[in-house]
């Protein structure tokens, strides 16, 4: 047996061979570690970027080096969260002049998101985050209206990027009466564009009651998923351009329709602010503070990660990772019970001829000559309406494993029917040999490379049986498996998302490398077993 | 024993095994999911988790599907009339289509029958020509480029499977280039907008059908060229009956032809009749893909939605078909090969 082995993995095809299954298995087996997302097809972890993002490698060649990753300020999450003091620095904060006020910036180091609730989800969405937040303190007298800012400064260089998200948590510590207001913006040299916007319930009156733009203000407020801010608690600021519903652009400014908003603010290449406007409303003396933290803007990336992004904006690779750890689980897992199964019958049938035989030999022909595919799909849809197992993978490889137990058992019953008319069995049996020690010394021995070529020949059968049935919608749902993806796909690609060949091109490869692996393995074994005799 | 013995032994015997096939589906249908604390009647009336049934028409149909199957009977007496009923093809109503199984069957076969058998005979063609060419460049030239060509793609596309290039073709050529059409539906109907009749319905048929019988060709040819190449080169080379003609001084083409081919052919054939007895899996997805609306298209909808008496219905009439190639073949081979003697 170890010299078998040993001449096989001295053979070039076998090395090949084994390499890709390699690949694919620690691909499989380091899946958490290198893939970001466990299921993008769960809608919290949507718009990783862009929907139908290309693969960031792919801005290196000339013709698409003008789309742009995602650009998130600040990039890092320590940052947004404010989990150092360091973060208060990313922000460049003002007071409008003519208010008269005193503002203090600080650390709140012990102080931060809790029980936020969010209308959206996303990958783009941060929630909770805990402690830490910066915190701001205006004080002095006033009757007009008191504007502080913040604001950050960077160069957008790119063509006009596909989505826009901002977002802040904050928890106003206001005295009674006194009007406050959030706005996220981005200031651009055509003028400001408002994409976030919520107020307290004073706040709105006042806003609503501005001449210039109070009737939009009105629309805005008047919406139903627009809630006033709650005084001492924690609210999510957040609006992104793919839902009309939280995008005070839309509002404000009508001929602007929500999806061309992105377009609309990042028309041209140049230098951009991001920022904050926070307005109150005193009436005379006054001290309010601000907390605040879970503070960030998205621009959505038209490039991102290795491959790129789904029509949902889902990360490709993360379900491509996810997909070859199902496929894998499912090829080794049904393998191994029909392997177990077959090889223990096949066995049995060899070495005890008569009825036992006679039995075996018809359910393995039965189990051949049935209509496989319709009686896995039947299995499969009546388990699946009794719920019986509660994981559908694992109901797939059961169904897989004791389907497809006829092939091994055929071929050990005919390799241990050869080696019975061997001398040494005959010599054993002689001797005295129990059945039991005969089987296990002699027969499995001698069976073992068939065995081993069998894997090599049930693993890809199974992946591929998988996949048909995960396309056809009756496998598992709601997970990237590889049948999904290729699902999913049929129904998006279109000539302007380049047909999503980052999505086609990486399933099929591996389904076609995975069953040349395995067959140039499964032949190596069989010329080196045949040459051993 | 005589041949009539034999034709009997293959009846009982494939007989026997359509009864167990039946007796099977019984347990996985009625038996396996009321042990598990099913409503049997309720999953055959559509009534079942997951469907669209209205409560008014359920009870109705719950009633229904109790008499077909005697669902209130006991064990044996459901078995038998599970048999009668499999067997006297009374299939019930389709929870999906809304109709009796049968006419859906019936009313579904056609294409799946016409892509059966037009891409069965291309790949057949395609195999034995190129099957040929290779063996004959391999025995007759130095080079072998032809057979090296021939087989490298062969054995490549052997390892393509069916429901990736029929997503790349139907992405490619149906939904994006517009040179064929996204389904059968649309080739026939214009989208609703015409009504083709005469030559023109035939043409459109045949239009529709070209990227599902290409599909199949290309995915099913490869191992049945390679198989007949194999076995040509080894007739030609190590058998001794061409090494016989060759002594009596026959001309290489009549070996070739009447003593390597026809030898190698046998093989060839039994693996052409095993391919149509379960031609049915690559078909499913092909159909499915492209909207044919086929068996496999038919059988996908129901399990999709979880229509037990269709799914019941085929996969009784799929082991019947499978049953009666498989029996045809016996004899086919044995015809052919005077080797195999009836009843040897």
């Amino acid at each position: 047996m170890e010299r078998l082995i040993l001449r096989v993995l001295r053979r070039r095809n076998a090395q090949i061979g084994l390499a890709i299954v390699m690949v694919f298995v620690l691909i499989g087996a380091l899946g958490p570690y290198i893939s970001a997302y466990s299921n993008p097809y769960s809608p919290s972890q949507f718009y990783a970027a862009g929907p139908d993002a290309l693969p960031s490698w792919m801005s290196v060649f000339p013709g698409y080096s003008h789309l742009n990753p995602n650009i998130i300020l600040p990039s890092s999450q320590v940052f947004q969260t404010f989990k150092t003091p360091e973060a208060l620095g990313y922000w460049k904060v003002g007071v409008d002049p003519s208010s008269r006020v005193s503002l203090s910036v600080g650390y709140a180091r012990g102080v931060g998101p809790a029980d936020v609730a969010a209308e959206a989800t996303g990958a783009y969405l941060l929630t909770n985050t805990g402690n830490g937040s910066e915190v701001l303190s205006v004080s002095g007298n006033s009757t007009n209206p008191v504007y502080v800012y913040l604001t950050h400064t960077f160069y957008y260089g790119y063509s006009p990027p596909p989505l826009f998200y901002s977002q802040v948590a904050v928890k106003p510590v206001l005295p009674p009466g006194v009007g406050f207001a959030v706005m996220l913006l981005v200031n651009t040299s055509k003028g400001v564009y408002y994409t976030s916007l919520a107020a307290n319930a004073a706040g709105e009156t006042a806003l609503e009651s501005l001449p210039s733009a109070g009737s939009s203000y009105a629309a805005y407020f008047a919406s139903t998923f627009s809630q006033p801010l709650v005084n001492d608690s924690w609210n999510l600021v957040s609006g992104v351009t793919n839902s009309a519903n939280d995008m005070p652009l839309a509002f404000f400014n009508r001929s602007v329709p929500i999806t061309t908003v992105p377009q609309t603010i990042f028309s041209q290449k140049g230098y951009y602010s991001v920022g904050e406007l926070l307005v109150f409303f005193p009436n005379g003396d006054f001290h309010a503070s601000l907390y605040q933290s879970d503070f960030k803007f998205q621009i959505f990336g038209r490039v991102y990660g290795v491959l790129g992004t789904d029509a949902d904006g889902g990360d490709v690779w993360s379900e491509f990772v996810s997909g070859t750890r199902t496929a894998l689980a499912i090829g080794f897992g049904s393998a191994a019970i029909a392997l177990g199964v077959g090889v223990i019958l096949g066995l049995i049938a060899g070495f005890f001829a008569g009825l036992v035989d006679s039995v075996l030999v018809f359910a393995f022909d039965f189990l051949l000559l049935l209509p496989g595919l319709i009686l896995l799909i039947d299995l499969d849809t009546v388990f699946t309406v009794a719920h019986v197992v509660t994981s559908k993978a694992l109901l797939i490889i059961l169904l897989l494993g004791f389907l497809g137990w006829a092939v091994p058992g055929r071929t050990v019953r005919s390799q241990v029917l050869s080696l019975r008319r061997r001398t040494y069995v005959e010599a054993a049996k002689t001797m005295g040999g129990g059945n039991f020690y005969i089987l296990r010394n002699h027969v499995l021995k001698h069976t073992t490379g068939t065995i081993v070529a069998l894997i090599t020949y049930l693993v890809p059968g199974l992946v591929v049986a998988d996949t048909g049935l995960d396309f056809l919608g009756l496998g598992i749902d709601r997970y990237p498996t590889w049948g999904n993806i290729l699902a999913k796909l049929i129904n998006e690609v279109t000539p302007s998302n380049g047909y999503l060949w980052w999505i086609t091109m990486p399933i099929g490869l591996s389904i076609i490398l995975i069953s040349i692996a395995f067959y140039l393995i499964g032949t190596a074994i069989q010329e080196e077993y045949s040459r051993l005799g | 024993m005589p041949p009539w013995r034999f034709i009997i032994d293959r009846v009982v015997n494939r007989f026997i095994t359509l009864l167990v096939l039946t007796i099977f589906s019984f347990f996985v249908f009625e038996v396996i999911p009321q042990a598990i604390g099913m409503k049997v009647a309720y999953i055959f009336a559509g009534v079942a988790p997951g469907s669209t049934r209205s409560a008014g028409s359920a009870s109705a149909l719950i009633a229904a599907a109790t008499r077909t199957y005697d669902l209130n009977g006991p064990i044996p007496a459901r078995l038998l009339k599970f048999i009668v009923n499999m067997f006297t093809g009374n299939y019930g109503v389709s929870v999906f289509f809304q109709k009796p199984v049968l006419q859906v069957v019936l009313q579904y076969l056609p294409n799946t029958l016409i892509l059966a058998t037009s891409s069965l005979a291309l790949t057949s063609v395609l195999s034995i020509i190129t099957g040929v060419v290779a063996a004959k460049s391999f025995l007759r030239s130095r080079r072998k480029l032809g057979d090296k060509s021939v087989s490298i793609a062969s054995i490549g596309l052997y390892f393509v499977p069916a429901l990736w290039i029929s997503i790349i073709f139907y992405i490619y050529f149906a939904d994006q280039l517009g040179l064929f059409p996204i389904n059968l539906a649309q080739a026939l109907t214009g989208l609703g907008s015409h009504n083709y009749t005469g030559i023109m319905y035939y043409l459109r048929y045949a239009w529709a059908a070209v990227l599902p019988v290409a599909v199949l060709t290309i995915t099913g040819f490869g191992h049945r060229q390679q198989l007949l190449r194999n076995n040509i080169i080894e007739e030609y080379t190590s058998s001794s009956h061409v090494e016989y003609a060759r002594a009596r001084g026959l001309d290489d083409r009549t070996i070739f032809y009447k003593h390597a081919f026809r030898n190698a052919i046998l093989p060839w054939i039994t693996v052409v009749g095993l391919d149509v007895a379960f031609l049915i899996y690559g078909i499913f997805f092909v159909e499915y893909v492209f909207q044919f609306q086929g068996i496999g298209y038919a059988s996908t909808l129901a399990a999709q939605n979880l229509d037990m008496p269709f799914l019941i219905a085929t996969t009784f009439m799929f082991g019947v078909y499978t049953l009666i190639v498989l029996f045809i073949l016996d004899f086919v081979l044995a015809k052919l090969d005077p080797r195999i003697r009836l009843g040897e």
